[in-house]
């Protein structure tokens, strides 16, 4: 009894702990507030109803976050709802030759120290929100688990129910899609291209033929 | 006697960008991690490469700051309801 009472407990502190996270990734699933708060409140009933499911307390948040994946993809299911997933083709093609580090150093944005360092540092909070948004669901939801709330490859994994080895190359290529994004708003902003081809130079003597950088 | 098993091969700079994910995210083991952090010790663009790679993981992560009050007392009403 007095077991089951502590363990509720640590249920409702961990609950709490993520209420920003948990609220974070409901949304990155359905990019809608008020279906994410009800995401959020179903996930807490169901952890309070299954919580004796729950074997290693070590793990409870990335259990937290399995039941909410688990009730997304059954509210998905039951309502068959359509959901922003897909970019235009053009800008999904090619995005694994994609760099933001390329096109700013081959840009008209300046700094006094570095530019793509600078250009990093003159990015805000909310346009890297917008920018994730913007991406297709698996992208957006897989990059909130790693880069934002640091959960391991193992445990996204888990979480989404997708193999390692997606989950890896989702990573890569929301990273890649991300720094589109970033780039499309910063064309917006009147930071354009100017060198044709921003040359890769080699230091490290490996290189056969020296690499070109970006075609543009 | 030198173990050549234990050399560590030179690596090329597109196999380096290439890792650049594995290494950031802890996924990145053994001799392929030694590779790479050799080479990036060795290659000055690579070096600014990866450390730009890295500041924006930063930026992304600076998100996990931002806290939902809101969500956190709807919870806590919920919870108390339970």
């Amino acid at each position: 009894m007095l077991n089951t009472h502590f363990r509720k407990e640590t249920l409702s502190l961990a609950v709490l702990a993520n209420a920003s996270a948990l609220k974070r990734f409901a949304y990155s699933l359905c990019q809608d507030q008020s279906e994410a708060e009800d995401l959020v409140a179903e996930t807490v009933v169901n952890a309070f109803e299954n919580f004796h499911q729950l074997k290693d307390d070590a793990k409870i948040k990335q259990w937290l976050f399995r039941i909410l994946n688990n009730i997304s993809v059954s509210n998905y299911r039951k309502n068959k709802k359509q959901r922003k997933t897909e970019l235009p083709v053009d800008t999904i093609i090619a995005d694994h030759e994609f760099s933001l580090y390329e096109r700013v150093g081959a840009s008209n944005f300046t700094d006094a120290g570095t530019p793509e360092k600078s250009f990093i540092a003159k990015i805000t909070k909310e346009k890297i929100l917008q920018a994730i948004h913007e991406l297709p669901e698996e992208f957006r939801t897989t990059l909130t688990l790693c880069d934002v709330d640091e959960f391991s490859y193992a445990e996204i994994a888990t979480i989404t129910r997708v193999p390692i080895g997606t989950v890896r190359s989702r990573i890569a290529r929301a990273r890649k899609l991300l720094q589109k994004q970033l780039w499309l708003y910063a064309q917006e902003l009147g930071i354009k291209t100017v060198q044709k081809e921003k040359e890769h130079i080699c230091t490290c003597g490996n290189e056969e033929v020296k690499t070109p950088g970006i075609k543009i | 006697m030198k173990n050549k098993k234990n050399e560590l091969t030179a690596i090329r700079c597109e196999e380096a960008v290439a890792r650049f994910n594995d290494f950031m995210d802890n996924y990145l083991k053994g001799r392929s991690r030694k590779e790479l952090v050799k080479h990036i010790a060795e290659c000055r663009d690579c070096m600014d490469r990866f450390e730009f790679e890295q500041l924006l993981k930063s930026k992304v992560h600076e998100l996990s700051t931002s806290a939902d009050k809101a969500m956190k007392t709807k919870i806590e009403n919920l919870i108390a309801s339970l």
